[in-house]
């Protein structure tokens, strides 16, 4: 494993630990909209840049929901299944 | 060497782009957590090109982008957005601002470099 490598796979499992915990949060119901987004949102672009793409997706659709002031319902269940896939893996 | 200022409040983020940018091996890299402290380290060291985040607490990055303009050493500067919300309409609305490009976030570690060379 190169220097490199071994960086972003410790990025990798500090990202995935710090999911562990928002999907707690979020799963507690008791989120606030707006930093409901700014998890979503920082988790898009952490996520896509690590290559876990379905989970990017999923959060950055929540973000540009709640940003365009959509009901995020449907959204915020579809990124709790994303995150249980991803931290399932 | 070309200097190039990374400015993301995400650790995880600027480190990844530390990474990126670090893979070419003419670039200069430092990172800024905030955009009060961009302001401050682009004065003093003169980037020529700096990668903006958007989203960002206190001073967000088109705030950043006004104060870089309004400081007489770091007024031309080029600035490039790095957003999630890098639409035409976004992407245009940032440029109108005064930004020189938007890149999309999430970036790709592997072309980054690339990427910001287009813009100096």
């Amino acid at each position: 494993m190169t220097d490199i490598d071994a960086r972003l796979a410790q990025i990798r499992s500090r990202f995935r630990q710090r999911c562990r915990e928002d999907l707690a949060a979020i799963e507690a119901g008791d989120m606030p909209a707006a930093e409901l987004q700014r998890v979503a949102h920082r988790m898009a672009g952490m996520a896509g840049t690590l290559g876990m793409n379905a989970l990017g997706e999923a959060a950055r659709a929540l973000d540009a929901g709640i940003g365009a002031g959509e009901p995020s319902l449907e959204r915020k269940r579809a990124l709790i299944e994303a995150l249980r896939v991803e931290l399932a893996e | 060497m070309i200097r190039i200022l990374y400015v993301d409040d995400e650790p995880d983020i600027r480190e990844v782009a530390d990474i990126a940018l670090g893979l070419d091996p003419e670039l200069d890299v430092r990172l800024c957590a905030s955009g009060g402290e961009a302001v401050e380290v682009a004065r003093d060291w003169q980037p020529h090109l700096i990668l903006l985040d958007f989203m960002m607490p206190v001073m967000d990055g088109p705030a950043t982008l006004r104060a870089l303009r309004a400081q007489e050493e770091t007024a031309v500067i080029p600035i490039v957005f790095i957003t999630a919300r890098s639409s035409q309409r976004d992407a245009d609305h940032l440029l109108a601002l005064g930004a020189a490009g938007v890149l999309a976030k999430p970036f790709d570690p592997m072309a980054l470099a690339a990427e910001a060379r287009q813009f100096l």
